[in-house]
């Protein structure tokens, strides 16, 4: 009776997650679909799915027209920059914080702490009038250097996977005569590798994402990421959802092939961000 | 560590200090002095007193804004969090395939905003979008969703699309949580006649508060912060009609769109005190109902 019990439990918890895996692909498959349809396919009703002829041609106009292959090559140069950033400074003051425990260091690190609960959406507005008085508006300093100083997030994974290696290792190598910059480079940071990917691809995410910042800070069309082309894109074509959600696929591209090849890496940071630590 | 490196730890810590004062310290600072003041980035701050709060807090936008930030929030969270566990428990069986659907759940939560907010427009459409064609089959509806003229319709539908974006993310948590209920526990229960539904709620339920309560404080925190999805769904060149407008895009509104910076910096405020409010809230109820071991 109890086994009957236990069997029907797994059956309904797969009956569950069939439901929810529907609901959860049901749009991509729409999207696809919309995406190769000829013009005005998408009002018309009953609806129509991968009903031929294909309009591939969507994808080009997007790409080409639609300018989506400069949009591809900003994102890919703010992205491309951010990451470099960011792997560079949390790493290196992860190990300060880490390894030199020091009055200052304690206290900078509280204080960095408490500015995590301001949401960002509220520094933009003193930090765009920053920008502004140096002239830096329409370039994609705003958007880079802040990276390249370190945010407090990354910081503190970095902190966590150096915390966890010995300090035996750096009065070793001071005996062996090794400055206290080589250790960092040459033995401490080799050893984070598994949490310097996880952080790079966090800050993929992060970037290619990013809308609000290339919004307020770029107004130059041809210098815009793919977030603020889609946005642009939907004010010109609201009426062609092909051209949309053709768009919208290329936008999601680059996000899916990444996580097919990095998904232990995706699973490392939400486990050391402190679900269980 | 040896004493004589610790100089080495300034040198380490020294661009993250530059960016904590620079580009976080000095401009919360910027922001306090501008919500004084009557700026508009081309002449000098001029002061006016508590001129920009009384503005605000007399503006039917802002309380408009604050009260769509709550309903989006209070919808938000609660279906996020049933659903995460529920999910959650679904997803901790052990079977074959567990992988794909946990990739499945997992991958809508990487996508941008913008391009998700995109596809739903078309899925929201009241006569053409599929929902409504699935509905009807079960003969419900038309409902118009985003297309809506009431508010409370348009700012649930942004929240339902937002707990589709994040649920797995969030069932991950909860799957974590799940982690520390040992398998004695449930089967005392089984043995003791309980059924699925009571060990659902009476049992993984309360021994997965702490993840439960961090779930709520991250749906506050990206409440508040709601904005791309606004964007895109509820107008185009930035400036919404009041009646579906949030915090963030009143201040992105009366900041980027206006060059009212005294009155944007206001409103951070008036946002930062509303958050503030919720969150003691949260944090004084904590101690009622979760359960940390």
């Amino acid at each position: 009776m109890s086994k009957l019990k236990k069997y029907s439990g797994k059956a309904f918890s797969v009956f569950l997650l069939l439901v929810g895996a529907a609901i959860m692909l049901g749009p991509f498959i729409w999207t696809i679909s919309t995406s190769i349809q000829g013009p005005g396919k998408a009002y018309q009703l009953p609806p129509e799915f991968f009903k031929p002829p294909f309009h591939f041609e969507n994808y080009l106009r997007v790409w080409q027209e639609g300018n989506f292959a400069g949009y591809t090559f900003n994102s890919v140069i703010v992205t491309a920059l951010s990451i470099i950033g960011v792997v560079l400074a949390d790493s290196f003051a992860g190990y300060g914080f880490a390894k030199y425990d020091t009055k200052f260091s304690n206290i900078l690190f509280l204080v960095a702490l408490a500015t995590m609960y301001i949401p960002s959406t509220i520094l933009a507005v003193p930090q765009y009038t920053m920008w502004t008085k140096v002239g830096a508006l329409d370039t994609y300093i705003p958007l880079v250097l802040p990276k390249f100083l370190g945010s407090i997030g990354g910081i503190f994974l970095m902190r966590q996977s150096f915390k966890a290696l010995p300090n035996q290792f750096y009065e070793a190598a001071t005996l062996d005569g090794l400055h206290p910059i080589g250790i960092f480079f040459r033995i401490y940071l080799p050893l984070v590798k598994p949490m310097l990917a996880t952080l790079a691809i966090q800050t993929f995410i992060g970037t290619w994402n990013e809308t609000f910042a290339p919004l307020i800070y770029l107004t130059d069309r041809e210098k815009y990421t793919l977030s603020v082309g889609l946005l642009y894109l939907r004010q010109n074509y609201s009426e062609n959802l092909e051209l949309l959600m053709s768009a919208s696929m290329l936008t999601m591209l680059p996000l899916f092939v990444v996580y097919l090849f990095a998904q232990k890496y995706f699973m490392n940071g939400l486990v050391s961000s402190g679900v269980k630590g | 560590m040896l004493k004589k490196d610790k100089k080495w730890g300034i040198f380490f810590l020294a661009p993250y200090t530059i960016s904590l004062f620079v580009y976080t310290i000095i401009p919360i600072i910027c922001l306090a002095y501008f919500s004084f003041t009557e700026y508009n980035l081309f002449n000098p701050p001029r002061f006016v007193g508590l001129a920009n709060y009384t503005d605000v807090l007399t503006s039917p936008d802002t309380w408009r804004a604050l009260r769509n930030v709550g309903v989006y929030a209070l919808v938000y969270i609660s279906l996020n969090v049933f659903l995460a566990c529920v999910l959650g428990v679904a997803l901790n069986q052990k079977l074959k395939g567990m992988k794909i659907f946990r990739t499945i759940y997992f991958v809508p939560s990487l996508l941008p905003w913008v391009a998700v907010s995109l596809i739903f427009t078309g899925l929201f459409n009241p006569v053409y979008g599929i929902i409504n064609q699935f509905l009807a089959v079960l003969g419900i509806g038309p409902l118009q969703f985003t297309f809506s003229k009431s508010w409370v319709e348009v700012v649930s539908s942004m929240a339902i699309m937002a707990v589709w974006k994040g649920v797995g993310y969030a069932s991950l948590y909860v799957l974590a949580g799940l982690q520390n209920i040992s398998e004695d526990v449930l089967e005392a229960a089984s043995i003791d006649g309980a059924g699925p539904v009571t060990k659902f709620f009476r049992i993984i339920i309360p021994m997965i508060t702490p993840t439960i309560f961090m779930l709520m404080i991250f749906g506050l925190s990206n409440s508040l912060s709601v904005f791309d999805s606004f964007l895109v769904m509820l107008g185009t060149g930035g400036v919404t009609s009041s009646e579906y407008t949030v915090m963030s895009m009143l201040i992105y509104n009366n900041a980027f769109q206006f060059n009212k910076i005294g009155t944007a910096s206001a409103l951070c405020w008036v946002a930062v005190a509303f958050v503030f409010v919720i969150t003691l809230i949260q944090t004084k109820t904590e101690k009622r109902w979760v359960h940390y071991e």
